[in-house]
């Protein structure tokens, strides 16, 4: 392999490893709050996208429409709360599990039959598509923005986090929920709290999902769901900074598998994915969280 | 907790001669009542119940969410169809198989065995690194489990003949037969549920940690309760395809795992006589609601077709039990003699 | 006295189970009063109770003139009653200094009161020094000093301590007994300290409840809970 290729593959791994990153970030806010995983959160991807679809048809700029996007993702997501874990604080994890799960089968039925079960395209603008040629290497612009996009993204997250007073509380309710609230942070705002940042991690990630897919679907939220969860228990569950690497350490296994496999089983590269995921969790059962362990200062 | 109670025998006993009378009942009606159409439903009601008690084995005494049965199903039935069919039939279909799965055709019993293994093999694989996972991301894994599953299915033409599906499955199952496996494997869940190592789930699922300071071998324990519940499916699914006749992978993803969750949910996890209620329920409100799926008039409206809608439905009326009834319509109770008040 | 706690006929437990039985007790404002009992005895409960962790089934529950029976525990911190559970229950991924802001969280003036951390810092010098450190890293001792400045942070005027003495050193939990009775007498704070350490309780408390199986069966002043001789007759000691 020449040195162009493995830079273009290594920025194509680090794009899609950014798209992971948020998304298991959204998907672990939550958990590490409510200890639940949301079944429904591959829909918050879904509804931002169908947003995009119209407004887009209707002649809005894809950038803009992606700002309405990530909006329409955390009405979505504050929606889930509401109807499948509000209701069902303190009962069984398996019926808010399955709550989660029959939201997101609404959410799929009422697409397919209002809309269409069929994919629809949404034209990216073309520049988009476009690369910049630096000596030999040539430089994939949509990379480089999602790159851009998702480290503003983190950096904000992990000030919000750390300076801000709900932030830091959600940090301890993510490891002792019980003593937050003795100490004074209201339970139901700090859930409220972990679904609003939910939905904008999966908003903007899904922005950046539609804009390399190019086409939204009922069934679109399925894939981001699946590598969320992969990447967080790679990352050692419960743990923010985890799912960060989990989710680049999930796009480079399916680059590399993608690279290195033969042609012939390359439809097979998700079912392999998983497989590489459950051996690397054999030998790991706490993925690679010694990595995650937080440091202070 | 090393031996059976004899009084949790006793009950588990009783409840299973009541479920076995329900079932027998609805043999006998399928056989001399009821007209063709509607003695097929309660054939499939049946075979449907078996496969949702099979997953309750696992959900109710474990506490665990699983998403994967529906691919423990998918195993079994393509194991037992291929088992099955003729070897005129598979040379003209699935021409690319190997020799002796070709020149195989296998009887009733010898197809359940087969899929049995395959399954238990199966089960085996990937319950090892499931039971050693969080309680909390179990769920995930066994819908991720289901997804491999379903992309190996679609994409293996030589084996499944991928989007096409099976076809030309031999039907070897009677009413009767299906009856026996309906009531064999409510017998296996009940007296699992009440032996020494069902009990132990049980106390797994009530508190992880107690339990393993207990000296109860958490991962152990729950795989176990996943290899009992796998073979009980493996027993279902084959019954299931040799009834089917034809199938194709989309019959074992998304809708059909939330079909039979539902079916479970419903009825509560807790209890097998509530995961048969459960599937009635869901079987009758199917039943009704097909119909109106291929469109309908309100009067001078004509309603184009719906897809999903019973889907919707269910998950709708789901939603709303769960809010108001979280542990479903039977909760842990079983059916049994009314005990007396002292 | 001023009474800052009454409560009367307080019934609680978990679902079915009824783990205390109409438990009355008060508290002076300055006193510190000290809940003794077995391990199971329900002392837990109570101040779970107290919070507003789990919902009193009956009974009456009066902090400073308000009636507080059933307030959550983000409305009862508010009030100025704040505990500080058992087994410490830092943050320990948190800095010592997030802890510390996490104290504060109830707090109108937090602001203010986090500019005037040098002031606790005077009582706990060892957390100035390890502010940045991960709260995890600190030894048994320090965390039950951080647990109890992390609670004296929400500013209150009632302090609840579950078991401070609860896998520490003995040598450590002489210092810690001794902070608690310094803080009563430089800043007047009323406390409530229940432990099964009942000889380095008494040493501090004015007053002391016994309670067993959910019911008090002795109170009085700290000298005559002495002369019971509770390890042996009540909280089956080691003689019993």
């Amino acid at each position: 392999m020449t040195v162009e290729l493995l830079v273009q593959q290594l920025i194509n791994a680090l794009s899609l490893g950014s798209i992971y990153a948020l998304l298991a970030l959204g998907l672990a806010v939550v958990y590490s709050v409510l200890g639940l995983l949301n079944f429904a959160y591959g829909e918050i991807i879904t509804i931002a996208g169908y947003c995009m679809f119209f407004l887009v048809s209707g002649g809005m700029d894809f950038w803009y429409a992606a700002i309405f996007g990530v909006i329409a993702a955390i009405a979505t997501s504050l929606l889930i709360q509401l109807v499948a874990f509000r209701p069902l604080r303190g009962a069984p994890a398996n019926a808010v599990i399955f709550a989660s799960f029959a939201v997101s089968i609404i959410i799929k039925a009422l697409i397919s039959n209002v809309i269409s079960p069929r994919p629809r395209g949404i034209p990216v603008p073309s520049w988009v598509d476009g690369v910049i040629q630096l000596g030999s290497f040539r430089l994939p612009i949509l990379a480089l923005i999602t790159i851009a996009i998702a480290v503003v993204a983190m950096v904000a997250l992990t000030w919000a986090l750390h300076y801000s007073t709900p932030g830091l509380a959600i940090r301890a309710a993510a490891e002792d929920f019980t003593v937050t609230r003795l100490m004074g942070a209201p339970a139901g705002r700090l859930i409220l709290l972990a679904f609003v940042l939910s939905g904008i991690l999966a908003g903007i990630a899904g922005v950046l999902w539609i804009a390399r897919t190019g086409s939204v679907s009922p069934a679109m939220g399925f894939t981001p769901l699946l590598q969320s969860f992969i990447a967080i228990v790679l990352g050692g569950l419960g743990n923010l900074r985890g799912a960060v690497i989990g989710g680049f350490a999930l796009a480079f296994i399916e680059v590399a598998l993608q690279v290195l496999l033969p042609t012939a089983v390359v439809p097979f590269t998700a079912a392999l994915t998983l497989v590489a995921v459950v051996v690397i969790l054999y030998f790991r059962p706490q993925g690679f969280s010694k990595l995650a362990q937080e440091r202070v200062a | 907790m090393n031996t059976f109670s004899r009084r949790r025998l006793r009950n588990a006993f009783i409840t299973w001669a009541m479920l076995a009378t329900v079932f027998l009942v609805v043999t006998l009606l399928a056989e001399f009542v009821l007209d063709r159409g509607q003695s097929r439903m309660a054939t499939e009601f049946m075979i449907l119940a078996s496969l949702v008690v099979a997953i309750q084995s696992y959900v109710g005494n474990s506490g665990l969410l699983s998403f994967g049965h529906v691919a423990f199903f998918a195993v079994g039935a393509y194991i037992a169809g291929l088992a099955a069919m003729s070897p005129e039939k598979k040379e003209q279909f699935l021409p690319n198989l190997p020799d002796w799965v070709i020149s195989l055709e296998a009887s009733l019993p010898l197809a359940i065995l087969i899929a049995v293994i395959g399954v238990a093999i199966f089960a085996a694989f990937t319950g090892v690194p499931i039971s050693r996972m969080h309680q909390s991301v179990i769920p995930m894994a066994t819908l991720a489990l289901l997804v491999m599953t379903h992309t190996v299915v679609n994409l293996w033409d030589d084996v499944t003949r991928g989007t096409r599906g099976l076809v030309s499955v031999p039907d070897l199952v009677t009413t009767w037969t299906v009856f026996a496996t309906a009531v064999a494997i409510t017998g296996a869940a009940l007296l699992y549920a009440a032996s020494p190592a069902g009990l132990r789930l049980q106390v797994v699922r009530e508190d992880p940690i107690a339990a393993a300071a207990l000296g109860i071998r958490v991962a152990a324990t729950r795989f176990t309760g996943w290899m009992v519940s796998a073979v009980l499916m493996a027993i279902g699914s084959a019954v299931w395809a040799l009834n089917s006749l034809a199938f194709g992978p989309e019959q074992f993803f998304f809708a059909q795992t939330f079909s039979l969750l539902a079916m479970l949910i419903i009825g509560g996890t807790g209890s097998v006589t509530g995961a048969i209620a459960g599937t009635a329920i869901v079987s009758v409100i199917n039943e009704s609601l097909r119909g109106l799926e291929r469109g309908f008039a309100i009067g001078p409206i004509q309603v184009p077709e719906l897809p999903g809608l019973i889907q919707l439905v269910v998950a709708l009326a789901l939603l709303l039990l769960l809010i108001w009834r979280p542990a479903g319509l039977f909760g842990n109770r079983e059916l049994s003699i009314p005990r007396r008040r002292r | 006295m001023d009474t800052l706690l009454d409560v009367r006929g307080l019934v609680a437990g978990y679902g079915p189970i009824t783990v205390l039985h109409e438990l009355s007790l008060h508290v002076g404002r300055g006193e510190i009063v000290a809940i003794l009992g077995a391990n199971g005895a329900g002392k837990s409960t109570l101040l779970q109770a107290l919070v507003g962790m789990i919902r009193p089934t009956a009974g009456a529950v009066a902090f400073d003139g308000h009636d507080v029976n059933g307030n959550s525990p983000e409305q009862i911190v508010r009030r100025g009653m704040t505990l500080v559970p058992e087994g410490r229950r830092i943050f320990s991924k948190l800095s010592v200094m997030e802890n510390l802001r996490m104290g504060a969280y109830s707090r109108r003036d937090r602001a203010v009161a986090l500019e005037q951390m040098d002031r606790y810092f005077e009582l706990f010098p060892v957390l100035a020094d390890r502010r940045n450190q991960a709260a995890g890293t600190l030894s048994g001792g320090e965390q039950q000093q951080l647990a109890i400045c992390r609670a004296l942070l929400s500013n209150p005027s009632l302090l609840l301590l579950d078991e401070p003495s609860l896998g520490l050193a003995p040598v450590i939990v002489d210092k810690v007994f001794e902070l608690i009775a310094t803080l009563r007498d430089e800043t007047g704070l009323t406390i409530v300290l229940v432990e099964q350490s009942v000889v380095d309780a008494l040493e501090i408390a004015d007053r002391a409840y016994v309670l067993s199986n959910g019911r008090f069966t002795a109170e009085g002043t700290s000298e005559q809970i002495a002369e019971l001789d509770l390890e042996a007759n009540y909280l089956g000691g080691d003689n019993a």
